[in-house]
């Protein structure tokens, strides 16, 4: 079954890297945020701010979004799709 | 697992050497990560090593040693924690200087634990670093920019990136110069880059590398985060920081409107204006790599003639302290205030100290305009905008105030020698005369550096010693929770009261494991920490079986390590007196404070101050004449006698 969409809320990130080492944890068995599926990229020439993209590769496990602590990921129950 | 068979090392060691330009990589030892773990551990053994004992802080021959510990980069709650050791130029020591921000994961991304940088570049250069791409190029057209300014292009030319930068106080060799890691983490107050810009080195720039940070057991290792995690989330305060940050959870202190003035002599109130709500509205939280608790934060002025200015803030200094006008006007100016320290790379708390005692020793006709080149030393907004930016470019009587509070007293002479508190040259956080001596207080005298940031911080023990007269209960709970040795636990505590002398050694080794591991010790992160969950992290990280006995030797030998290096730069037990105007009461408003022991049960004399230390020597094993660690010590912990 096809999992939801990871919907992500930039205005909450606060740049903690969580999401991409937890990713790279899962898919690596390393912490490397080069090789994350989530990816967190600074606005260059904004402060504080940020972009989060999802390589093609994410099947919306959603391990990212169990660990954001800043409620910045959501995504929709099971099943729901 | 790197090379070197362990677990959560990325196992090199990068050497650069600015004169010659070179780069070699070396493994790192895995004997030495036995020993002295990682991060402070192996950058202070490097600097033994490496830095010779007459260098100048500003010479070629100087170090700046980069680590990172085996927790750093991995998903242990605030595994940020970056450190750099050198000899600082405020009092050529050799501090403790700790950040966070992205710069350890990067580093470690790119495969290397520590970096050590040595000689002077002809020219001014930046270091970049990208997996075994290592490159000195060419800074001079980023030389004369600010802090921010750095930041800003180098992130241009390299993000992801993590960058440590220095502004105009680096560049012009200002010895309370620090700077800040990604703008938000500060770093080095007492010169760091002051060395670096006698290195013309501009920035140190690690870009996010290809290769991964394995560890022996991730199961295990995420159960046990999982479990801190959640009591992390859980805390009752934690949406009050990350609503307010620092200063959310410290506006009972900022509350008290009471201000210390005419030399530390003097206790005034003060109206504080209630900048709460305003701040709320203009700050974001910042985060450094896994940290569920950002207390630090980005402050954007959202109204008035400064609207649109952003600047980073890591404690609550910005709040209130250059008041004038109505509540917003107080803010900005503040936040202006701070935005200029940053930009500069001036250490707000230093410079403050040493501006405060100019103004003092003005108004005493000690110094006068011929002195100061014609400026009224007054205590308002745009006096201290003009000072700071003189002291950034050593121009006027900013030359005298770029050297710190020793310094600049001894260069202006005519009695003002007649020092506020200060310990080995640096200022001092929090006035005991207030809050009664506890280990925050024994830990910044008995300091063997003291600058490179709070070392009161090595005196933490949980909020019970940020607070006064909490109950013993919570001090007993705090001791337990870092698994102070039962023998010592008896020394230390009775029914009511505890030794602080001897309490303090063992906050002191404690700290020192965090900073080993790579792992954050402010204290909203450092309070899910205890000795059991530490030892099997390391673990799980590592492969090596410890235990929090064993973690607690190795925290120690680092520690009297530590000492030793600053012993070479002249600090014994002299150095680590109380200040003499701690012993006179703090007076006025009708009020006064005489230094009491943490409990206020008693007034305490230099002969009880003496006690302390005489108390902190023996628990510590140093010869208590001296204050210097004994031989049978340094053998006890495999260190070097000589």
């Amino acid at each position: 079954m096809r999992r939801p969409p990871i919907v992500a809320d930039a205005t909450k990130c606060t740049g903690c890297l969580i999401c991409e080492l937890r990713c790279s944890l899962r898919f690596e068995k390393a912490f490397n945020p080069s090789k994350a599926r989530i990816r967190i990229r600074r606005l260059v020439g904004a402060e504080n701010e940020y972009d989060i993209s999802f390589s093609e590769d994410c099947d919306n496990c959603g391990l990212c979004v169990r660990y954001c602590p800043y409620s910045a990921l959501t995504q929709e129950k099971k099943g729901s799709v | 697992m790197s090379e070197m068979g362990l677990g959560g090392y990325a196992g090199r060691v990068l050497y650069i050497d600015l004169t010659s330009g070179t780069v070699a990589r070396e493994p790192l030892d895995p004997e030495l990560a036995r020993t002295f773990i990682g991060g402070w551990g192996i950058t202070n053994k490097l600097a033994c090593d490496l830095i010779p004992p007459d260098a100048d802080p500003l010479s070629p021959e100087n170090r700046i040693i980069i680590g990172t510990g085996p927790f750093s980069g991995t998903i242990v709650p605030g595994s940020a924690e970056l450190v750099v050791t050198s000899r600082f130029p405020l009092n050529g020591a050799y501090p403790t200087s700790c950040g966070g921000g992205h710069f350890a994961l990067m580093l470690k991304t790119s495969g290397y634990d520590c970096v050590v940088i040595s000689g002077r570049s002809p020219t001014p250069v930046y270091l970049r670093i990208h997996d075994d791409d290592v490159q000195l190029s060419d800074a001079r057209e980023l030389w004369g920019r600010d802090v921010f300014e750095t930041v800003d292009e180098l992130r241009r030319r390299h993000e992801p990136c993590s960058v440590i930068p220095i502004g105009p106080a680096g560049e012009n060799l200002v010895d309370i110069s620090v700077t800040s890691i990604d703008k938000g983490g500060t770093l080095g107050s007492g010169g760091l880059p002051a060395v670096m810009g006698s290195k013309n080195l501009k920035a140190v720039v690690a870009v996010q590398g290809s290769k991964g940070i394995r560890v022996a057991n991730r199961v295990k290792l995420q159960r046990l985060v999982d479990g801190m995690l959640q009591r992390i989330m859980e805390y009752r305060l934690r949406p009050t920081l990350l609503e307010g940050g620092f200063f959310g959870m410290t506006a009972a202190w900022t509350q008290l409107g009471a201000r210390i003035t005419e030399n530390a002599s003097r206790i005034a109130l003060v109206a504080t204006p209630d900048v709460k709500d305003v701040h709320y509205r203009s700050r974001r939280p910042l985060a450094c790599s896994a940290c569920p608790m950002a207390d630090k934060e980005l402050i954007r002025l959202r109204e008035g003639p400064r609207s649109g200015l952003a600047t980073y803030a890591t404690h609550y200094s910005p709040m209130g302290s250059v008041g004038a006008g109505d509540v917003a006007e107080t803010y900005a100016r503040s936040v202006e205030y701070l935005d200029a320290a940053n930009r500069y790379g001036i250490c707000l708390f230093s410079f403050g100290i040493v501006r405060e005692f100019a103004s003092y020793l003005y108004e005493r006709g000690i110094i006068t305009r011929e002195d100061t080149g014609g400026i009224e030393l007054t205590d308002d907004f745009e006096t201290g905008m003009k000072l700071m930016r003189m002291t950034a470019y050593r121009e006027g009587f900013g030359e005298v105030l770029a050297e710190g509070l020793v310094k600049a007293a001894a260069r202006i002479g005519r009695g003002a020698e007649e020092l506020p508190p200060q310990i080995k040259g640096y200022n001092i956080f929090g006035d005991p005369r207030l809050t009664g001596v506890g280990t925050h207080t024994v830990a910044q005298m008995v300091n063997p550096a003291r600058c490179g940031g709070c070392a009161g911080i090595a005196g933490s023990l949980g909020s019970a010693s940020y607070n006064p007269g909490r109950p013993i209960e919570q001090w007993l709970r705090q001791a337990r929770r870092i698994a102070v040795p039962r023998e010592a636990m008896e020394r230390i505590f009775t029914s009511t009261a505890f030794n602080v002398g001897r309490l303090t050694r063992y906050t002191e080794d404690w700290y020192s494991i965090s900073n080993c591991l790579g792992r954050c010790h402010r204290l909203y992160i450092e309070r899910f920490f205890d000795a059991e969950t530490q030892a099997q992290l390391f673990t799980a990280v590592t492969g090596l079986e410890a235990t929090p006995a064993e973690l607690y030797k190795a925290g120690e030998r680092v520690w009297n390590l530590f000492k030793m290096l600053n012993v070479r730069a002249g600090f014994d037990r002299k150095a680590d007196v109380a200040p003499e105007a701690w012993l006179t009461p703090l007076k006025g408003e009708g009020m006064e404070f005489p230094l009491m022991d943490y409990y206020k049960s008693a007034a305490l004399t230099r002969d009880d101050m003496d006690r302390v230390l005489d108390d902190y020597y023996d628990e510590r094993g140093w010869d208590p004449g001296t204050g210097i660690p004994t031989s049978d010590k340094l053998r006890e912990l495999g260190l070097p006698t000589a």
